[in-house]
């Protein structure tokens, strides 16, 4: 997920323009992706999603990584953590409105591929405060966006990470790659 | 013209309070189990490479306690 040095993942009215991009965290993000069949979201970032992929490889102005994120995601499981989400129209979506540990240790148990979180700030810490995270990705923006979505406020309690990787890109980026202590 | 550098000890999720342990916070001294001679080389040479400390007053009554 992309974070701002100040820990947002998005801007006060949800902006995500100011997040660097470039091929090689394109190429690092879909080599990730290929490790995982699942994608969870919650309702705001799957909202967001729904609008874009679906269509987003059939668009005359789809770059490389649309067409590749598309077609992983659109086959994807996908589960929507909400209360308020009736339906959804994209395939292969499961909405699950409560009991969100119990929910994750089933999946757990099933045999598959990894899950990943896809940004959804509240989602994640709903799953920081449930311990229900193994691995964290996190690419650090140089960036201080003073105010915006953050992703830590609402954690509860302390958690030891230990540091699996690190890796700095070309635009500053700094990728942090922390598992469980 | 001189440059102006901040230096910080900061968790993941921006916590900067009572890193040494001494301000009573109730994680204070979160900072010590990571501490190394790395750690205290680069805190020494960045000392060496500055000739001015700027400092808030909790920070300043901190140092000159210590």
């Amino acid at each position: 997920m992309h974070l701002s040095l100040d820990g947002f993942v998005a801007g006060p009215n949800g902006e995500i323009d100011w997040i660097y991009l470039e091929d090689e965290l394109f190429k690092d993000g879909h080599a990730l992706i290929q490790t995982a069949d699942t994608a969870l979201y919650g309702r705001v970032t799957y909202q967001l999603m729904e609008s874009y992929w679906p269509t987003a490889a059939d668009s005359p102005t789809a770059t490389k990584h649309d067409i590749d994120h598309a077609n992983w995601v659109n086959p994807a499981m996908k589960i929507v953590f909400s209360r308020s989400l009736k339906k959804t129209d994209w395939q292969n979506t499961r909405i699950v409105k409560d009991h969100i540990a119990e929910e994750i240790a089933k999946l757990k148990e099933q045999p598959g591929k990894n899950m990943i979180l896809f940004a959804s700030p509240s989602l994640a810490s709903t799953f920081m405060n449930h311990d229900l995270i193994d691995e964290y990705w996190f690419n650090v923006n140089p960036i201080i966006l003073g105010r915006g979505k953050p992703l830590f406020k609402d954690v509860r309690s302390m958690r030891k990470l230990k540091l699996i990787g690190s890796k700095t890109y070309k635009n500053g980026v700094v990728n942090l790659h922390y598992g469980r202590n | 013209m001189r440059k102006i550098f901040v230096t910080e000890f900061v968790s993941l999720d921006g916590v900067m309070e009572d890193p040494g342990g001494a301000e009573k916070f109730v994680h204070g001294g979160w900072t010590m189990p990571y501490w190394s001679d790395e750690i205290g080389k680069f805190k020494f040479d960045e000392l060496l490479a500055s000739d001015a400390r700027l400092l808030g007053r909790v920070t300043y009554q901190g140092f000159a306690a210590a």
